[in-house]
């Protein structure tokens, strides 16, 4: 099972959750179609093999994103949503929303402004 | 006007490179943040879809030239190929958002291309195809 990716351009590690139902997932550095790859089977382990379907990835570390990263989560979310799951996206930096936000992605996923707030949301249900 | 031009190869892994590329332009021509931001992730997406798209691009072959004054920032990227097969037309505002909620993920690069710079436009010069991205400074 591969804990992290952790490569040259991006990470993304689980980091500890106040529920342990819930999923934490910490990206750092750069998210483009070179690492969107490495990232994608991080998370398809994470929903496949490990179950999870409560997830919450934390951007605040994040540098760059571009469509591929983004097309990661469209290419999971619906899986994730079928199983009564969510995938929240928490504390974006502004340059990263922007991006989101050029292609309506408030619309369809929930971004909090911190990952305890995305986290108390699934708690809570909303 | 000052022109910078550099030869990446074209392949996913340089694409972080030919970042670093525009960035040193843009800090060059003095451009604000927001405009550097849009300028990088424009040209990344369309690297990105020369590499998807062009499968016989010539390997080390993606010419990036920056050409810049106060006036206006052009990016300029264009590869060797048997023919223009890069998604040219961007879908609508209307489609992505479609597409988004239908969690679709064709098109998002090419839409956010146009959406980050003021023109796009695509031409071919004898056996070489041109993407341009001009954004005007002031």
């Amino acid at each position: 099972m591969t804990e992290s990716v952790n490569n040259q351009r991006f990470e993304v590690r689980e980091v500890s959750s106040s529920d342990p139902s819930i999923t934490v997932l910490e990206l750092s550095k750069q998210l483009d179609a070179h690492t969107a790859p490495d990232f994608e089977r991080f998370l398809e382990e994470r929903i496949r093999r490990d179950a999870k379907k409560k997830l919450v990835l934390d951007f605040h570390n994040l540098e760059y994103i571009s469509s591929a990263g983004l097309g990661v989560l469209m290419g999971l979310i619906e899986e994730v949503r079928a199983e009564d799951g969510d995938m929240k996206l928490a504390a974006l930096p502004e340059k990263i929303y922007h991006v989101l936000d050029l292609l309506g992605f408030p619309v369809v996923f929930k971004i909090y402004p911190t990952t305890e707030e995305a986290v108390q949301a699934f708690i809570a249900n909303k | 006007m000052s022109r910078i031009t550099r030869s990446f190869a074209a392949n996913y892994a340089h694409l972080h490179d030919v970042r670093q590329f525009v960035v040193e332009c843009a800090e060059d021509a003095k451009l604000t943040a927001q405009l550097r931001d849009n300028l990088i992730l424009a040209v990344d997406e369309a690297t990105t879809n020369i590499i998807s798209h062009a499968s016989t691009v010539a390997p080390h072959d993606i010419v990036c030239s920056c050409e810049y004054d106060r006036q206006q920032f052009v990016c300029e990227l264009s590869y060797r190929t048997e023919e223009f097969s890069v998604p040219t037309e961007p879908p609508s505002i209307e489609e992505i958002e479609e597409r988004v909620r239908s969690f679709k993920r064709g098109g998002l690069g090419v839409f956010l291309m146009h959406q980050l710079v003021q023109h796009v436009s695509y031409e071919r010069e004898g056996d070489r195809n041109i993407i341009r991205l001009t954004q005007t400074v002031q």
